[in-house]
């Protein structure tokens, strides 16, 4: 038989625990028990972050075993238990763990990053060739005029674009935006935030 | 045995630009080493990051002090020890499915915390001044001493600034609006005005999201430079070039 | 016809006879309330304006043929007959021997639409598409004909609603009905809004259901239509103008290769010629510039160092000829970091870049690590820089920083960042302790959005300066060169080759994609 019962319990720490960070901001009395919380949070968020090293390791030690895509999942394996193991040893600013990190992943993530170079370029020409509705037009145009307004192009330096146009979207056009966006997205965090803290929403499986 | 730091630096600038060249080959098409490499730098960045969360936050604040406590020099409070422990041990819980359920309190804890800090911060940090700045977008002293000046083309440059502005940051939240009027058995519809507004808002977060894209492609054009850069360098170098 | 379900019908139906259900509510309720139990074919003043004239056209026949008055559900001709040849006049009749005929046609108690879904949608589907191409009949739509669009059904399709299977009172669902409170989304709760899960947001097939309809052959055939026009719908649309450009694989070759080459030239040349952009106008760079200018020798400044790998090749020369206005005006570094990565990467660029101040050298700097914890550590840090928790050696780091109580005693809060979302983190959890607002120094990915926060009312960023342009700009304003003009003409150059290769590669796709296929009418292509 499949219970499902709901937890009171988790539910009334996450009000409890919320109400009181809230409280604190008003309420100098509480500042202590705000500062115990948040250390505590800062260490379960700690475990937490090992807890889906635990998880890493367990899905691809379990595909090692079963013999999907083993070769992967071992490189992936040996990389990250031989990472941890010398930067817990060494301490992250130790000699090797150090050169791991200079060597192996700044090179592979900021190269990936710049990839993005090359792709994002290839999807703008995309977006050029196939689309005619107005907002990919608006889209693409506003793209095509940002970017001329970027910087001189082969150092030719284009006026119009890097003095008026540009500035002007980026100053006006695309800020007002986004203040209008930050603001719904503000109240969209304030709603969410809201119904965690009378318990509508219990994404801690409560 | 001691390792020399300029064998190691040596090894290091040739893995580097090894790996540099195999990402970048991605541009060519998906193969086995790119994935290779793909599984590596992923295996590397979790052991990172994990370690770094071990040596800094738990040794510091569980593990010692725990040791401490055995030693016999306690370092914290035996009661705030407790809780932290018991908390830990209690997060430890969700890696088994069948205990899993003993941690919801505390995953609780941190959505309740999480929750409360974005509520304030988000009214204190965004939605506060930003509804401040919306209100005062018209540069009143500006356009004062532009009229004082006789700048009247200036001044109304200002307001008219002022109002596109608005009109940006009115028409992004219309957009977002899904108030409606009921009309009996139909689907509720959008005022007529706030659906033309919407429309507008639309445009300009299509404006926002290019100043977005090309702020992206611009970031990663400065990646390609410094990847091609090191490049450059560390053929030098290995060369014995320039 | 009856429902064999003892749940809410209209929650039973699926998802395209609600939409059919809606449409027609929307187009003639009072049709509907009117003559329940019936199946209306649409008449001239139910169609809509916009109908094609093919469209009216058939209707005009159909009319013609049968008359109004005739639309008896036992003797109903469905509107999708239409698009059969005319030698099928009628429901009653054996058609002429065709693959539809070959398969021994289900009772209709025994028919549901699971069948059809399940078995004869793709053959049924088929058979239509055979009828209506075979030779020596008279299709009703040939090639010359404008296709249908497949988001937009026709009225023709929405006659499918079976008449009568509906129960005339309200059997929509709580959530639909007027008033009802909004089930799922952040809208959640409240009444009255629009749908924040609509049915167009639904991408995933639609359930089939096993409800037992009586429905002619002809009305199951339609439904297996319907359904295949829905199935397509998720279907994601082959782009004919894609496959008209070439083998993408080329192409995106020679883009790269055209981009890389615009980059390395000015690289391996040193060029130094492409002029650096004024301070005149970037005002928010020039207030970073401004406050660290005036802070007095030996104020402590704290640097949030939200920096990933990724953009830490672009992040660098900005970073480092900010670090290095600081350092000279000898302030006390103190970073701190809520990325895992971040204390490593500091401690890289110091030493790689700035080894050589002073400062540096003799390790006159505090690095305080890593906080795990996001929000939350950036709160406890803010509230209570001492308290918070940090590790052994951090405890020491403080000893030479007493007079830092709180986050406000810090001459400077200065964010370094690759993303905005740490930046925004950091101005919205210091609004309130830091009055003045914080220096945002920032990958270019980051400016769009933080830049709506210089104007906030009350302050809280007061300057930001981001990217390889914000290098270049900020040594300019120093009058020194470090990487940011290095990198300055390859940025120019990497720029020029973008905007030129977006330009090339989408001309030549409209080019090409413009070019008859072999084989085709160009007029028959469609337009992706």
């Amino acid at each position: 038989m499949n219970l499902r019962v709901r937890t009171p319990l988790a539910a009334a720490v996450a009000i409890a625990a919320g109400l009181l960070i809230l409280l604190s901001l008003f309420v100098t009395d509480f500042d202590e028990i705000r500062g115990r919380v948040l250390n505590w949070t800062i260490l379960l968020a700690a475990i937490a972050l090992l807890l889906g090293l635990v998880n890493l390791f367990t899905v691809h030690f379990d595909r090692l075993r079963s013999k999907q895509k083993p070769f992967y999942s071992a490189v992936l394996l040996v990389a990250m238990l031989a990472t941890f193991g010398i930067t817990i040893w060494d301490g992250s600013q130790g000699l090797i763990p150090a050169w791991i990190f200079t060597n192996i992943q700044i090179p592979v993530e900021t190269s990936l990053m710049a990839m993005l170079a090359i792709t994002l370029t290839l999807a703008a020409a995309r977006l050029l060739q196939h689309r005619n509705d107005l907002m990919s037009t608006i889209f693409a145009a506003t793209l095509f005029i940002l970017l001329l307004g970027s910087g001189p192009l082969f150092g030719i330096e284009l006026p119009l674009f890097t003095n008026t146009i540009g500035p002007y979207i980026t100053k006006i056009l695309s800020t007002g935006a986004m203040r209008g966006l930050l603001i719904g997205v503000g109240l969209g965090t304030l709603l969410t935030g809201l119904r965690i803290l009378i318990g509508a929403d219990r994404p801690y499986g409560g | 045995m001691q390792l020399d730091p300029v064998f190691l630096s040596q090894l290091g600038l040739i893995i580097a630009a090894a790996l540099t060249l195999i990402t970048l080959s991605y541009v060519v098409g998906d193969h086995p080493i790119f994935r290779t490499v793909l599984y590596l730098f992923i295996g590397v960045a979790a052991g990172y990051a994990a370690a770094v969360a071990v040596q800094d936050v738990i040794l510091t604040q569980l593990v010692y002090p725990i040791a401490d406590e055995f030693a016999g020099i306690p370092s914290m409070d035996l009661v705030e020890l407790g809780i932290r422990a018991a908390l830990s041990l209690l997060l430890l819980t969700k890696l088994s499915p069948r205990t899993a359920r003993l941690g919801n309190p505390v995953t609780a804890l941190l959505a309740g915390v999480g929750a409360a800090l974005a509520i304030a911060g988000a009214v204190q940090g965004t939605i506060l001044p930003q509804i401040g700045a919306a209100a005062g977008i018209f540069n009143a002293e500006a356009f004062e001493l532009s009229l004082q000046g006789g700048y009247y083309g200036e001044g109304i440059q200002i307001v008219f600034d002022g109002m596109i502005l608005l009109l940006a940051t009115v028409a992004t939240l219309a957009y977002f609006h899904f108030g409606a009027a009921s009309r009996g058995k139909q689907e509720p519809l959008r005022n007529i005005f706030v659906d033309a507004l919407a429309w507008l808002g639309a445009m300009f977060i299509a404006i926002a999201l290019a100043a977005l894209f090309s702020g992206v492609l611009l970031t990663a054009l400065g990646a390609l430079i410094e990847r091609l850069s090191f490049l450059i360098n560390a053929a030098g170098a290995l060369l014995g070039g320039p | 016809m009856s429902y064999h379900s003892a749940k809410d019908p209209e929650e039973s139906l699926p998802d395209w006879l609600k939409a059919l259900r809606k449409r027609q509510n929307k187009e003639n309720v009072e049709a509907v309330d009117e003559t329940p139990g019936t199946v209306q074919p649409p008449s001239s003043s139910e169609t809509p304006e916009v109908e094609p004239e093919w469209l009216q056209e058939i209707r005009g026949r159909y009319r013609h043929e049968k008359g109004p008055e005739e639309a008896e559900p036992a003797e109903e001709q469905p509107s999708l007959g239409d698009t059969q040849p005319h030698t099928v006049s009628k429901i009653g009749e054996t058609p002429e021997p065709q693959p539809i005929e070959e398969e021994a046609p289900l009772a209709p108690e025994e028919f549901t639409i699971e069948d059809a879904g399940a078995q004869d949608a793709e053959s049924a589907a088929e058979v239509v598409d055979e009828e209506i191409e075979a030779p020596g009949h008279t299709p009703a739509f040939t090639e010359s004909e404008e296709a249908i669009s497949p988001g937009e059904l026709p009225s023709w399709l929405q006659a499918l609603r079976p008449g009568g299977s509906f129960p005339k009172e309200d059997t929509r669902s709580g959530e639909m009905l007027p008033g009802a409170a909004e089930a799922a989304g952040p809208l959640a709760g409240l009444s009255d809004v629009l749908p924040a899960e609509p049915d167009l947001a639904q991408i995933g097939k639609p359930p089939v259901f096993s409800t037992r309809l009586d429905i002619t052959e002809n009305q199951r055939l339609h439904a297996a239509a319907l359904k295949r026009l829905i199935d397509e719908e998720s279907k994601p649309t082959e782009d004919e103008s894609r496959r008209a450009v070439g083998p993408t694989r080329v192409l995106n070759l020679v883009m790269g290769a055209a981009l890389l080459l615009s980059v390395v030239f000015p690289l391996l040349t040193q060029s130094r010629s492409v002029v650096r952009p004024e301070s005149g106008l970037f005002p928010e760079a020039g207030n970073v510039y401004d406050l660290i200018d005036v802070l007095p020798a030996g104020a402590a400044v704290l640097i949030a160092f939200e920096v990933q790998p990724a953009t830490f090749g672009e992040i660098t020369p900005l970073a480092s000829a900010v670090l290095d206005h600081l350092l000279d005006r000898q302030a006390a570094l103190v970073f701190i970091s809520t990325q895992p990565t971040g204390p490593g990467l500091a401690e890289k660029l110091l030493q790689d870049q700035l080894g050589e101040m002073p400062n540096v050298a003799t390790g006159d700097y505090v690095n305080l690590g890593y906080l795990s914890g996001g929000m939350a550590a950036l709160r406890s840090f803010i509230n209570d820089p001492r308290g918070a928790t940090l590790s052994g050696l951090q405890a020491d780091a403080w000893q030479n920083l007493e007079s830092i109580d709180q986050i406000g005693d810090f001459g400077l809060v200065v964010v370094i960042s690759s993303g905005a979302e740490e930046a925004r983190a950091w101005v919205e959890q210091s609004a309130g302790a830091l009055p003045g607002g914080l220096l945002a120094v920032t990958s270019q990915q980051a400016n769009p959005l933080l830049r709506a926060y210089l104007q906030s009312d009350p302050l809280t960023l007061r300057g930001l300066v981001s990217g390889v342009q914000g290098a270049a700009l900020y040594e300019r304003m120093r009058a020194r060169e470090g990487l940011g003009s290095a990198y300055w003409d390859a940025y120019s150059f990497g720029l020029g080759a973008i905007v030129l290769l977006i330009l090339l590669g989408g001309l030549y796709g409209r080019v090409i994609s413009m070019k008859p296929e072999k084989g085709k009418p160009a007029g028959s292509q469609r337009a992706a």
